[in-house]
């Protein structure tokens, strides 16, 4: 992409846009900051040091599987606008967004006071 | 984890969770289009992510784990006043051109988030120090 400027390449190239700031931003950056929270903030209790493990899986797999069904559908949905790539985009976002949901819920019961 | 982390902590949750509800809804009309509208929702979208999210999260963690001097966490003021700030400014410059508000308004809104970054860097400057380091001294009133 950061030929892009210099040199007139597919469309394919400028449809990745969108996916490489999200692959940063979400897939790094973001999921680093569960990762870290999930491994030093407070404990949840003396039983549930995490919190709910199960919710905390969930949150990993529908991140990641989220953002894979987007890096996939959403640049072939913009070149070929097809029902199983606006599905897949449309799909990928419910599965992000109950991620975040999922780690929001989880990590509140954790932000406190000691 | 002291109050105000707790504060900065959880205020960016709250934009985690607004920030990535619109983000998902932008990303569900791209597939399947339902509401025009909800492309007017991209800034409050990046708003609410970078600054509600991402820095806040940032200054509620390390206003938290940065050194401290012995038991002191330093002068807290300014750390307080970047999280009045930081809140302010993403309001006015995220949700301001969504309710259509002058340009001036978002203006003031990028002057309180760097009066925010200014405002913690003064807080946290002083704790990025090795081990056993003295505290900076602080004028006393008379």
């Amino acid at each position: 992409m950061a030929l892009l400027p210099l040199w007139e390449l597919h469309a394919g190239v400028a449809a990745l846009a969108p996916v490489y700031l999200h692959l940063f931003m979400w897939g790094w950056v973001t999921q680093l900051i569960f990762g870290v929270a999930y491994w030093m903030f407070p404990k949840y209790s003396k039983d549930k040091p995490h919190g709910h493990e199960g919710w905390w899986e969930a949150t990993f797999w529908l991140f990641n599987i989220g953002l894979i069904l987007r890096i996939i559908g959403e640049p072939l949905h913009l070149l070929r606008p097809e029902a199983l790539w606006a599905w897949l985009t449309s799909i990928s976002a419910v599965l992000q967004w109950l991620a975040g949901m999922a780690f929001v819920v989880n990590t509140w019961g954790r932000v406190k006071e000691r | 984890m002291p109050r105000l982390s707790c504060w900065f902590i959880r205020a960016a949750l709250l934009y985690l969770a607004v920030g990535i509800t619109f983000g998902s809804l932008l990303l569900f009309h791209k597939g399947i289009p339902f509401e025009p509208f909800v492309w007017r929702l991209l800034p409050v979208h990046v708003e609410f992510l970078l600054f509600g999210w991402t820095v806040q999260l940032a200054m509620g963690v390390a206003f938290w784990i940065f050194p401290r001097f012995w038991r002191s966490r330093g002068d807290e003021r300014p750390a307080w006043l970047a999280f009045g700030l930081l809140n302010v400014g993403v309001w006015l410059a995220g949700v301001g051109p969504l309710l259509g508000v002058p340009p001036v308004i978002i203006f003031l809104g990028r002057l309180a988030e760097a009066g925010a970054a200014a405002a913690f860097a003064i807080h946290a400057w002083s704790r990025v120090k090795p081990p056993g380091a003295e505290p900076p001294k602080v004028p006393q009133n008379p």
